[in-house]
């Protein structure tokens, strides 16, 4: 009895320098397949921990532990954070060297085999679908290149040795599907970053008080004049319906342009698009009218803070609560503020909404400050239009100063982004439903009266059963599978 | 990746793992490829709305993070990863989909505020059809029944393997949708506009693009159990709808979505990729089922064909 030959396995190492390696890292599906999870969790991390709050918030929120984690790792910054740019960095990387490395793969299967490749498939181990069918071949051949072409093939026929060859291509473009898609995801970053860049895009918030004016330090090309801002509501509720900025564009006081800024449309100029983008409350503006008639408008000041809950709230500056007359003998103090009043037995209890719809302030009068003899005078709260006298003036609760933010943008990698958008969509499309396929269909008389073999050479391993499908419709019903040695 | 020859094959038993895994991997490539399209709608919305088309809002994060999940599940696919594992990045894609869709609301911030759930639990059950129309409560509380009595059936069919429950069962989830469709329709004409605009207008929509999509995939599948694992996420989804939003009347749009033409593209995709994505998990938890009852010893098979121990 012969002895067994002995076969001995050993793992075949060869060595890379480290350039090969990094080259083989960087274009490995699985550096992708740990680089996504990363991203995904420091995403998740970011949707979680409020971004960019001062470092104060997180102790409040997390306690002082965890608060210092927080501020020390960057998760207060994440998206700006170095390890998270790293991290992008790297699948930027990964992405183009996989699009770089499958580039040939996509070429190669854009040509196809070519027909004398797939002309021994018919011969080969793995034997071509084959059918029979009672037509002759040149019939056979019509109907079939026709259901090719309707079946969007590009059909090529020859006639070699009495049998009929009929070559079919679907697709071929669909092969640089993936690589379309993978660039496209390159092109939405490249967007990106052409968008933050400083020399090329522009990214500034313009907050302006009612009145005022912003000034432009070379920045947008031009200054920008709120007249007005405007919330309006929908009839009898407390949602806001608009919020709309009045403005006027100048340049070295000359005006150069004018319209309103809403959230839903932008005002462009030179460029630059200028949309609402959030609003504010600067002070409440008194008007107080002495008794000669003169009047002089008083400004207490507002300024944001956060609730328990860490919403924004408007509430009376600490500086700016307290108004001086112009004859400095008199004072207005104001010790509260309420957004939407909301009363209950003649007193404010609260404020329906977090919109100025329905303001009031508690106000107090301080008299005598020229004698040094201070006298209070509570005027209780004051409503926005109301009047109340305090000695010989009257002071009226004009209204509230709203301060307007605009985004002034200016973003040249906008037309890369949206094409990489359409691009990446596309490719996906292309890459999941889409296969570039070639075929050999080869008609050849079996002998028989009217009896024609069909065999069917696939570019991939086997027949698909989309294949399957395009050829059988192709051939209509007179078909029958069999062996191909018959 | 193409799923043409991973083509559901024509064998007789309807839950095989590979008719599963089939199943899981198209659900997932229509689900993802309209996934995409969220964020890219999301995007050019944002950028209408908000002058800035990625701002790192949770929302549009999350629904990132969803994204880069299903996108390890398909290069995970592509080298070849055992099945199980690549099943339960599957089952981890659709709990991204829920922390976007309800998970960032409840826990993240962000300028999608008006997704978030407005009522304590006990609150809003005692609200559940508060604000609504006669009309539109009476075709609410319809719908829920049936898909809950759907439930039932489907839960009766598949343990008792009755075709004849399995196909009342579809009937009856069939004629909630059609009840939610009328009730969809009725507020539509109400707001006009379609019922894109509350975090229950959203959750009822939603529930109803995963009663469509589950009776193509039903049809498909035509077993029971996939019933039994899927009706409950959809009853899932109507009871966060329906318990969490206390006030379901007729309100209107909040300024950033005024804007009706990206209102409904964007959420009517999102709510159809979901809805694809969420049914994807009953197939991959169906799959990991399967695969582990077939790895056990043949005796504990025999087991549990006879009724257990």
């Amino acid at each position: 009895m012969a002895a067994e030959p002995k076969y001995e396995y050993r793992a075949q190492v060869t060595e890379r320098s480290l350039t090969q390696w990094l080259w083989d890292t960087a274009q490995s599906v699985r550096t992708t397949i740990y680089i996504l999870p990363a991203i995904a969790v420091a995403s998740t991390i970011g949707a979680l921990v409020p971004q960019k709050r001062p470092p104060e918030y997180y102790t409040m929120l997390y306690g002082a532990k965890r608060g210092w984690v927080i501020t020390h790792l960057g998760l207060d910054h994440l998206y700006t954070s170095t390890w998270f740019l790293v991290l992008i960095a790297l699948l930027l990387v990964n992405l183009a060297a996989c699009a770089f490395r499958s580039w040939r793969r996509a070429t190669r299967e854009y040509r196809g085999p070519t027909p004398e490749a797939l002309a021994r498939k018919l011969r080969g181990p793995r034997a071509a679908s084959c059918w029979f069918g009672r037509t002759s071949a040149s019939g056979v051949e019509q109907r079939v290149a026709e259901g090719l072409r309707g079946a969007h093939c590009a059909v090529h026929v020859t006639e070699e040795a009495g049998c009929r060859r009929i070559v079919a291509r679907r697709w071929s473009w669909a092969a640089y599907g993936r690589i379309v898609t993978h660039l496209a995801i390159f092109l939405v970053a490249l967007g990106a970053v052409l968008g933050m860049l400083p020399g090329t895009s522009l990214d500034e918030d313009v907050t302006i008080q009612a009145g005022g004016t912003w000034q432009d330090r070379g920045k947008l090309g031009f200054d920008v004049r709120l007249d007005k801002f405007r919330m309006d509501y929908y009839p009898g509720t407390s949602t806001p319906s608009l919020y709309a900025s009045d403005v006027t564009l100048l340049s070295n006081g000359a005006e150069v342009g004018k319209g309103t800024a809403t959230v839903n449309k932008s005002l462009v100029h030179a460029g630059v698009s200028l949309g609402q983008s959030s609003w504010g409350l600067a002070g409440v503006r008194l008007t107080v009218t002495s008794k000669g008639g003169a009047q002089e408008p008083v400004v207490l000041s507002l300024a944001p803070s956060a609730d328990a809950m860490g919403n924004q709230v408007w509430d009376l500056d600490e500086q700016g609560r307290v108004a001086f007359l112009s004859d400095r003998k008199w004072a207005l103090v104001a010790n509260a503020f309420v957004l939407d009043a909301v009363q209950r037995n003649g007193e404010i209890v609260g404020s329906a909404s977090e919109y100025p719809r329905n303001p009031a302030i508690l106000l107090q009068g301080v008299s005598g400050l020229d004698a040094g003899k201070h006298q209070f005078h509570q005027f209780g709260w004051l409503r926005r239009g109301s009047t109340v006298t305090f000695g010989d003036h009257a002071v009226r609760f004009a209204d509230v100063i709203y301060t307007s933010t605009l985004s002034a943008r200016k973003d040249m990698g906008l037309p890369l982004v949206w094409a990489g958008f359409i691009l990446v969509t596309l490719g996906m499309v292309v890459m999941f439903y889409l296969r570039p396929r070639t075929f050999l269909v080869e008609l050849s008389p079996t002998g028989r009266a009217g009896e024609t073999r069909i065999a069917v050479a696939p570019s991939g391993r086997e027949l698909l059963d989309a294949d399957r499908q395009l050829i059988e419709q192709a051939c209509q019903t007179e078909l029958k599978q069999g062996n191909g040695s018959r | 990746m193409t799923p043409d020859n991973a083509g559901l094959a024509k064998e007789a038993d309807p839950l095989s793992p590979e008719r599963l895994d089939s199943m899981t991997y198209r659900l997932i490539a229509m689900g993802f490829i309209l996934l995409t399209l969220v964020i890219i709608t999301g995007a050019a919305w944002a950028q209408y709305t908000w002058h800035r088309w990625w701002s790192w809002d949770p929302k549009e994060t999350s629904a990132l993070v969803a994204w880069l999940v299903y996108l390890v599940y398909l290069h995970g696919r592509l080298v070849r990863w055992p099945k199980k594992l690549v099943a339960w990045v599957a089952l981890l894609g659709a709990l991204a989909v829920v922390f976007c869709y309800a998970g960032v609301n409840i826990w993240g911030g962000g300028m999608h505020a008006y997704g978030k759930p407005t009522g304590g639990l006990r609150t809003a059950a005692q609200h559940s059809f508060t604000g609504m129309d006669t009309t539109e409560a009476t075709l609410s509380k319809l719908f829920l029944v049936a898909y809950l009595a759907a439930w039932v059936i489907t839960l009766g069919a598949a343990s008792f393997r009755s075709r004849r429950a399995a196909l009342v069962g579809t009937v009856m989830v069939a004629a909630g949708a059609l009840l939610q469709t009328a009730s969809i329709v009725q507020r539509s004409v109400m707001a006009g506009r379609l019922p894109f605009g509350t975090g229950y207008e959203y959750a009822v929509s939603f529930a109803w693009a995963m009663a469509i999509v589950y009776l193509i995939v039903e049809r498909r599948l035509n077993a029971p159990v996939f019933g039994a694992v899927a009706l409950p996420l959809l009853l899932g989804v109507l009871a966060y709808g329906f318990l969490l939003f206390p006030e379901k009347g007729v309100s209107p749009l909040p300024v950033a979505l005024q804007n009706l033409f990206w209102l409904h593209l964007h959420v009517a995709i999102a709510i159809v990729s979901y809805s694809i994505l969420v049914l994807a998990t009953a197939t991959a938890a169906l799959y990991l089922v399967r695969t582990r009852r077939e790895e056990q010893p043949a005796s504990e098979s025999r087991l549990d064909d006879n009724g257990g121990a």
